[in-house]
């Protein structure tokens, strides 16, 4: 017992020293860019701050008594972590630095699993041509987005309520999809 | 030679205007390797972000020269210290 107190103190204390470094890091960033107005450098410190927020994120969830919370927490550091090495890796990787800032946003949201989901789906369903298949698709895509949506506002109200729409939603959806495809398979 | 983007070029111009206080924007075109018109859309934005001042120079009439400001002291110096992570990211 008195071991894992221990531990669970030395990553307290590691994740909130990394938090406070990344927020640094961010706000050096931050500063240079609202000096000079060169777009990367803000995205930089919005890749630091994500960083941060992971840091913040990991060392709650390992504070928190209550599971739930606990482990929502523990899969946003993750989410937020990747997002954040995600814009990096496309500024290293990207040739033309200055008008890379435009996919920026979507990049963020496809880095949340849920959201990526959505996106997937999504492109599938412009490309199915079956006009029923593709309402469906949709309507799963929209399913995955509203999770995710939750999964990032789970602490409030209103993510618990986007949680428990889009999971009924997609049951039901599923259902008519199944139904759909039944009725195609039984149809002589 | 590789090209250089927005910042390099906006560090450069700072760390001569920063080691030649009073330059000329001819000169400074010619020693940050840039085209004149290149140059004066990048001075035009630093003046405006109140980074580099644009004084009336003393040995010519007519003529002006560049000086940093202090808020452009300041960001050469935070720039500077970025340089090192920004190059290790390959980023400059």
């Amino acid at each position: 017992m008195f071991f894992m107190d221990l531990y669970q103190l030395m990553l307290l204390v590691l994740n909130i020293a990394c938090l406070a470094l990344f927020s640094y890091i961010s706000t050096v960033f931050l500063k240079s860019y609202l000096r000079t107005g060169v777009k990367f450098l803000g995205f930089f410190s919005a890749s630091f701050m994500l960083l941060a927020l992971s840091q913040a994120a990991s060392a709650t969830s390992n504070i928190l008594e209550d599971p739930k919370i606990s482990l929502t927490l523990y899969t946003l550091s993750s989410s937020t972590a990747s997002a954040a090495f995600l814009v990096m890796l496309f500024f290293m990787l990207c040739a033309s630095k200055e008008e890379a800032f435009a996919i920026m946003p979507p990049l963020l949201l496809v880095s949340f699993s849920d959201l990526l989901a959505f996106t997937i789906s999504m492109t599938v369903s412009l490309l199915v041509s079956g006009k029923y298949l593709r309402s469906y698709l949709i309507v799963l895509s929209l399913t995955y987005f509203l999770r995710g949506l939750s999964s990032l506002l789970m602490l409030s109200q209103l993510g618990i309520h986007l949680l428990i729409t889009s999971e009924l939603l997609k049951a039901s959806a599923t259902l008519v999809f199944a139904t759909y495809h039944l009725s195609k398979v039984i149809k002589p | 030679m590789k090209k250089r983007n927005k910042l390099e070029i906006i560090l450069e111009v700072l760390e001569i205007v920063s080691s030649e206080s009073g330059i000329n924007p001819t000169w400074l075109s010619t020693k940050a390797n840039l085209s004149y018109d290149r140059l004066k859309k990048i001075l035009d934005e630093l003046i405006a972000r109140g980074l580099v001042e644009s004084i009336p120079s003393n040995e010519r009439k007519g003529s002006t020269m560049l000086v940093l400001t202090p808020e452009g002291v300041e960001l050469l110096e935070e720039l500077r210290k970025l340089r090192s992570l920004l190059r290790d990211y390959g980023l400059i």
